[in-house]
């Protein structure tokens, strides 16, 4: 068969590249989801090309790629289209409450904020056993929901205590008459908010990317709120968030330009920092 | 009601009404521009039978609000969901199928171009690249090592999240 060697000139994309051009085509891979626009890329040379020139597959790829693999890893990748990612990926808010939003939600593939997808209500991913006997969902409508495929992962003291009290302590709080067969007797019907193990498997960490200048943002966290939570005093600077670790002790994220100022002129235990620091002759940048 | 008429490609005239006419941005915005006018307006990049359906597609979405400028990015690719009735009106062979998806760019009618691209999407939605090819006509030019190797590309992302990187809620409580 004729190879890319041996071909005189690309064969294009068939009846696509024959009727439509370019930017329609473009147009028509932005409504694709992240699985078929991996089948699209092996097609052949063109389908390759013209999706690694995709604007919106690129920095998709260059700067949220573990999104990617959260999608692929949990099986969601069927429901999220790249158009949609990529719209989440330049947007800075929460679409939830309106602040600033540092994880992306991916059954919905939206922006979400720590506080959010750890205490709202709306947000806590269940089993399907629960859906069907909670909402009633029909089994024919519950296959068409996107479901998640819980990733292993390594997680730390705290977390797998408060797992081992969900599994172990509500064992006999959820009675048996209540669940759906073959449900689990753990799934509790209780959300215990953010010690609530589901709550995490369906988010990842999202920079927010400014699409016109090209430059991430990863937000910060107050140091001030960490320390008046701690009640330790402790480094005083503020941590651009690097890794989800930090997250942990503070209860807000700020974008970098306004956001964090206004916080910071109304948290007393910054302020106080601040003042350390200048006592101490630090120079701030 | 004031009605205008346009010229197909084909020479074909249609009466329609302005309103409904008016969904087109481009038609909209030159009867804005010229006012009133009495002779056929020429589009001569669309044929009698693809302008028909165009205007059947208008009509139908004429009660619809009119779409915002600002609303570009942010409604528009929210979902790749498709009424009903677009649907049905979509189920059309893939020549007029590509034929109303470039008369909507031209007359610029970005809801049904979105509706004529989201059918296309779906058609390439869920199947191998194999189909894909079949399904369009492509003619395959890797050889067996370069599709091999992209399938590999495609690999990393396929396995699950590095160990490496365990989702660490709270190292220091």
């Amino acid at each position: 068969p004729p190879t890319s060697s041996t071909y005189p000139f690309p064969p294009g994309l068939g009846d696509l590249s024959a009727c439509l051009p370019l930017e329609i085509i473009n147009e028509i891979l932005l409504f694709l989801d992240i699985c078929s626009l991996l089948a699209f890329r092996r097609v052949n040379t063109v389908a390759l090309a013209a999706i690694n020139a995709l604007p919106e597959y690129r920095a998709i790829i260059t700067h949220a790629p573990d999104v990617v693999r959260a999608y692929l890893a949990t099986n969601l990748s069927s429901h999220a289209n790249i158009g949609e990612l990529f719209q989440a990926l330049t947007s800075k808010l929460c679409s939830y409450c309106n602040s600033f939003g540092a994880f992306i939600f991916l059954l919905e593939c939206r922006r979400v904020c720590w506080h959010c997808h750890t205490q709202d209500p709306e947000l806590l991913p269940i089993c399907r056993g629960l859906a069907a006997v909670s909402f009633g969902v029909s089994p024919e409508a519950l296959v068409g929901l996107p479901a998640l495929r819980p990733v292993p992962g390594t997680y730390t003291y705290r977390m797998q205590k408060a797992v081992y009290n969900n599994i172990h302590k509500s064992l006999y709080s959820y009675p048996a008459s209540k669940r759906a067969p073959g449900e689990p007797a753990y799934y509790a019907d209780k959300d215990n908010k953010d010690d609530d193990v589901r709550r995490y498997q369906g988010v990842a960490p999202l920079p927010v990317l400014n699409p016109r200048t090209g430059m991430l943002e990863h937000g910060v966290c107050c140091v001030g709120c960490d320390v008046a939570y701690s009640k330790a005093p402790t480094v005083a600077h503020y941590i651009p968030f690097g890794r989800v670790g930090w997250l942990r002790r503070k209860h807000e994220m700020f974008g970098e330009e306004g956001g964090f100022l206004e916080h910071f002129l109304a948290c007393e235990q910054a302020r106080s920092i601040w003042e350390a620091w200048k006592e101490k002759g630090v120079v701030v940048p | 009601m004031s009605e205008i008429k346009l010229l197909s490609s084909d020479q074909a005239t249609i009466t329609v009404e302005k309103s409904v006419a008016e969904r087109s941005i481009l038609i909209k915005n030159m009867l804005e521009d010229v006012g009133e006018v009495t002779e056929a307006i020429p589009i001569p990049n669309v044929n009698e039978n693809v302008l028909k359906k165009v205007i059947e597609w208008c009509e139908h979405h004429k009660g619809d609000p009119p779409a915002q400028a600002d609303d570009d990015s942010d409604s528009r690719k929210k979902s790749s969901d498709i009424d009903e009735w677009d649907q049905k009106f979509m189920q059309v062979d893939q020549e007029m199928l590509f034929e109303i998806i470039l008369a909507a760019n031209y007359l610029d009618i970005k809801p049904l171009l979105d509706v004529g691209c989201k059918t296309v999407a779906n058609m390439i939605k869920g199947k191998s690249p194999e189909e894909i090819r079949k399904t369009f006509n492509i003619q395959n030019d890797f050889t067996p090592d370069e599709e091999e190797q992209i399938r590999r590309e495609n690999e990393w992302a396929e396995e699950s999240v590095p160990r490496s990187q365990p989702l660490d809620i709270d190292e220091a409580c």
